[in-house]
């Protein structure tokens, strides 16, 4: 339990998306390896009914936006996000912190590549604020 | 921490105590919650509604002695006034809220079922009892009246 630096408890102290992804964002690589060929365990994992049931709470914890902040709703494809990766060992040895919903929180599927390789640039775009004159269509 | 019901639901609900536009639907959404759970068996038997802020979570007594058990009632009313006031417009959040509403009715359901006081339980398996033996005497007078062959 000492790697499990990134808490929802936490998370939620900030207001802004931005600020939530950089506290997320774990820089890994594109290629490297986290389930490989065990990836049939996670996948059990996921179709477990005590997933399927913290999946809904988290949902409804952070009503359908991404990283929980509003204004960002997920108008499809949401999925939950373990803060701090699980591995294969925590699905075999049942370990509690992968089912506990202060480890979890919901976000899309760009977002989360974002938060995986650190690509800032797959997040959603804020909305552009009008000024004078940008009536402009090109 | 807010322990006014329907000031507590307002703020699950993102609406100011002193908005009070909407207080009319929420106290409607919340009487709904309540008598569904008086359709499960949870709480008083008469039934439980709110009128005003004036309520507070300790009136709605689950069974004497259960007041740990109230933060399941909490968090059920406030999930199904949310649901009700401001429906999900997507289709994994609405499913999502469906199917923890279910999960909640069903463990107050349990609680209901395993939570009896004992004195109640008692009085149960004695009913069962007596039933038991009444269809235990009606059986042996049939076989005692029937004809001989």
């Amino acid at each position: 339990m000492s790697t499990m630096t990134r808490r929802y408890s936490e998370l939620s102290r900030f207001g802004s998306f931005e600020k939530r992804y950089e506290y997320l964002r774990l820089g890994g690589e594109v290629g490297q390896s986290t389930f490989g060929f065990d990836r049939h365990i996670n996948q059990k994992f996921y179709r477990s009914r005590e997933w399927k049931q913290i999946r809904d709470f988290v949902i409804v914890r952070d009503s359908g936006c991404d990283l929980g902040i509003s204004g960002y709703e997920i108008a499809q494809g949401a999925l939950i996000h373990h803060m701090n990766p699980m591995s294969v060992n925590d699905i075999i040895h049942g370990n509690d912190w992968i089912l506990n919903p202060d480890f979890l929180i919901t976000t899309t599927q760009n977002t989360h590549n974002a938060i995986h390789y650190g690509d800032a640039s797959l997040l959603p775009k804020g909305v552009v604020v009008r000024q004078p004159g940008d009536t402009k269509l090109w | 921490m807010e322990n006014s019901i329907l000031l507590s639901t307002k703020k699950v609900l993102n609406l100011a105590p002193e908005y009070t536009v909407f207080d009319e639907d929420v106290i409607m959404h919340i009487n709904a919650a309540f008598s569904i759970l008086n359709q499960l068996g949870v709480g008083p038997v008469e039934g439980f509604t709110i009128q005003d802020e004036a309520a507070i979570w300790e009136d709605f007594i689950l069974l004497p002695g259960s007041e740990p058990s109230l933060g399941l009632v909490k968090t059920y009313v406030q999930l199904k006034a949310r649901f009700l006031f401001d429906p999900p417009t997507t289709s994994f959040l609405l499913e999502a809220m469906k199917e923890q509403i279910e999960q909640y009715e069903w463990r107050l359901n349990v609680f209901r079922e395993y939570a009896l006081p004992g004195e109640e339980a008692n009085r149960e398996l004695e009913r069962e009892r007596e039933e038991f033996h009444r269809a235990l005497r009606r059986q042996r007078n049939a076989l005692g009246s029937a004809p001989q062959s």
